[in-house]
């Protein structure tokens, strides 16, 4: 019995020996080898084609039609940008509000969240609890940020009036005088620095013991270890948040929105908002479009230009040791 | 017990699925939903194998809307105030009323239809409305020992009135002024100076907006801010001019119909008077008007146009109660015009008839009444020359309006 059974089992041993390739030819066929990177990142892909690819090339195509939105659309050309940057007063306005916050909040910004890293970088105990502190807040949605915010600029309740008024100082209308609504949209703003202090900390990580140790051998000051090793090897990364940083000044629009709703008389009315009212309150949606690609232009132009002139101080330690090595 | 639920869900899901579907979108929430969901449950009990799929869209009404516009998949059904720029996409409604001979305009709040017809065509059936009133807070008047107001009362009168109840120390004032107003509903001050913001022609606003009558009414008000006898409102930290007016640190304001229901749930004891005269003249308010619409693109118009002739019916009429009625005959049923609560709101919105609104004169009003809203809230906030101001705004009003 067990000698047969043993035979069966050799015949189909060999049969199967005969089939495999078969098999293997049936199962290339089932799953080429190459797809399976293809079918991992398509998820990604398809979503970006749908979603952000697709809405951005029909949004350019959109910028050269009167498109009301509703009651059909007309081919116009260039019309649209040219109307804009000719006799639109809003738009160079906006642009200039834009600006002006982009200006206050950028290195603010920057040199909140580098300062946060840098004290994070410290040996101290507590370190993993305040880093996950300040972080917390870049995890906030941008609606619950300005609830808070608002309650904390309240000029009669709110907490920022009340330290004001323990100092002696006098009250402050912050969000209902044209003087200080930019700066509370800027200082509301520096709430979610969080992520940009992370990517400062990375960088900090980066840079080598050793060479503080050998400043600190040699007598160099803290200061003077700042600006001659911290800062030079941290270039790359302060150049990738400036960068980032910018855009983000640029696109800013649920803090403004909701915060100040673009006032008082349009101190805080920026590009992003006016590029919303026309999409959706005068529903003129060729000209936002033609609004929007004006706006990517202007960051485009901005972040190139930061980017050619980045190399009069971003400082590369890979190139030097290129370059020295071939020397 | 699990599984008599899903033998049940089996049985009712094909009937579920398989009924007509109605879209009606809202921009009612809250109370005003249930009573629209109640209205939409009665008006499937006459339609058996109807389904009235209530969508609310709240506060993001206009975006929501035109984008289903957009996408060319609008509701069958839908609130709507401003038709001249959503005419294009609705369908006009005369040759249904034609057809019905029950249909009462003559019922309605006189003035109201024509918020509702654009090119002499109508697009909607009005549903709710509201005028502007002033309301006068009882225990601040009484504890000053003043009369409250009176029907024939003038802006004199509600600045003596304001200089008895303001302490500007305590941050008390007569009068809540909104500075920063939606330019819609400041019209009614112009209107009752004998001013406008917009003329007739639907395109100029320099000799309207910055006329010596519209100047006269900023200047007035803007007194009564300088002598501290108004508080400004409307601006800044949300500073909620119903919330002041119920914690007692603003003894009047300019509001509309939904604040009673506040007032009512707060308890708070008001008073509600028409808007006063200025100079002799007779008061003006605006009339917002909510109505009910069909899309182009619905393909069941007639059972929306039936869906909009229930909803606006003496029945549905009635269960919408948080709003004033649009119908006199139910406003008479329920004797609304003897209750001085809201007999003003009766009286204020006839007195819009000889007047139009701007948004119904220029479909691109809406980019020009930005225009409009910065320069009232530059006069008030005090940043220059009322009359360069309003001369300024005015131009460039016109210039958006090309």
């Amino acid at each position: 019995m067990s000698a047969h059974l043993h035979e069966t089992v050799l015949d189909a041993a060999a049969a199967a020996q005969d089939l495999a390739p078969g098999l293997a030819k049936v199962r290339r066929l089932r799953w080429p080898s190459g797809l399976t990177p293809y079918l991992l990142v398509a998820p990604w892909v398809l979503g970006f084609v749908a979603f952000t690819l697709g809405p951005l090339l029909y949004s350019l195509y959109t910028s050269f039609f009167d498109w009301p939105l509703m009651g059909g659309e007309r081919f116009v050309g260039l019309e649209n940008y040219r109307r804009i940057l000719t006799s639109d007063d809003d738009f160079w306005d906006a642009l200039a509000v834009t600006g002006r916050f982009a200006l206050l909040y950028v290195p603010i910004h920057l040199a909140g969240a580098l300062g946060l890293a840098l004290l994070l970088n410290r040996r101290a105990w507590g370190q993993g609890l305040f880093r996950t502190l300040f972080y917390l807040p870049s995890m906030l949605s941008g609606v619950a940020l300005v609830t808070i915010w608002t309650w904390i600029y309240s000029q009669e309740y709110g907490l920022l009036n009340y330290l004001l008024g323990l100092a002696g100082l006098e009250a402050v209308n912050w969000l209902g005088s044209p003087r200080w609504a930019m700066w509370s949209v800027v200082i509301a703003s520096l709430w979610s620095l969080g992520g940009t202090m992370l990517v400062f900390l990375a960088g900090l990580k980066g840079i080598p013991v050793d060479l503080y140790e050998a400043a600190a051998l040699a007598g160099v000051s803290r200061l003077k270890q700042f600006t001659h090793i911290t800062l030079p090897l941290l270039s790359p990364v302060l150049l990738f948040n400036l960068v980032t940083t910018l855009i983000a000044a640029f696109q800013q629009l649920t803090l403004a929105l909701l915060l100040t709703e673009g006032g008082p008389l349009k101190s805080t009315y920026m590009l992003a908002m006016y590029i919303y009212d026309t999409a959706f309150k005068y529903f003129d949606m060729g000209y936002a479009s033609a609004l929007s690609w004006l706006l990517f232009l202007v960051i485009l132009a901005l972040s190139m230009s930061v980017m050619r002139f980045s190399s009069l101080w971003v400082f590369y330690e890979n190139e030097v040791k290129r370059d020295g090595g071939a020397s | 017990m699990k599984k008599r639920l899903l033998v049940l869900l089996t049985v009712l899901w094909p009937l579920w699925a398989s009924a007509q579907v109605l879209r009606f979108a809202t921009w009612d929430g809250s109370e005003n939903l249930d009573i629209q969901r109640r209205i939409a449950a009665a008006f499937e009990q006459r339609h058996p194998g109807v389904r009235v799929q209530v969508e609310a869209y709240g506060a993001g009404f206009n975006q929501k809307l035109s984008a289903a516009f957009g996408a060319r998949n609008p509701p069958d059904v839908m609130m709507m105030w401003n038709f001249p720029l959503y005419h294009r996409v609705l369908e006009p409604l005369d040759a249904y009323q034609a057809r019905e001979p029950a249909f009462a305009a003559a019922d309605l709040v006189p003035g109201l239809l024509r918020f509702a017809s654009v090119d002499g065509r109508l697009y909607g059936v009005p549903a709710g409305f509201t005028s502007q009133v002033i309301y006068y807070n009882k225990d601040m008047f009484d504890r000053a020992g003043l009369a409250y107001p009176k029907a024939d009362w003038r802006w004199e009168d509600l600045r003596a009135l304001s200089q008895k109840l303001s302490r500007p120390a305590a941050k008390v004032y007569g009068y809540g002024l909104d500075v920063a107003p939606d330019p819609y509903d400041f019209q009614g001050y112009l209107w009752s100076a004998g001013a406008r913001m917009l003329a007739g022609d639907g395109q100029r606003l320099r000799g309207e907006l910055d006329s010596a009558a519209s100047q006269a009414m900023f200047n007035m008000l803007l007194g009564l801010l300088d002598q501290g006898l108004a508080a400004t409102l409307g601006v800044g930290d949300g500073k909620n001019q119903r919330q002041l007016f119920v914690a007692d640190r603003v003894a009047m304001l300019m509001d509309g119909a939904a604040f009673r229901l506040e007032l009512a749930q707060d308890g708070k004891r008001y008073g509600v008077a028409p808007l006063p005269s200025f100079q002799g003249r007779p008061a003006h308010s605006v009339v917002s008007v909510s109505s009910l619409a069909i899309a182009r693109d619905s393909r069941q118009k007639d059972l929306a146009w039936q869906f909009i002739r229930f909803y606006s019916s003496a029945e549905a009429v009635r269960l919408r109660q948080g709003d004033l009625p649009v119908l006199m005959s139910v406003a008479r049923e329920l004797q609304l015009q003897d209750d001085p609560l809201v007999q003003p709101f009766y009286a204020m919105a006839l007195s819009m008839r000889d007047e139009v609104p701007a948004f119904l004169l220029n479909p691109r009003w809406t980019r020009a009444s930005g225009v409009v809203r910065d320069a009232i809230q530059e006069v008030f906030l005090k940043k220059g020359d009322v009359a360069a101001i309003l001369s300024r705004a005015a131009l460039k009003a016109e210039r958006k309006l090309q």
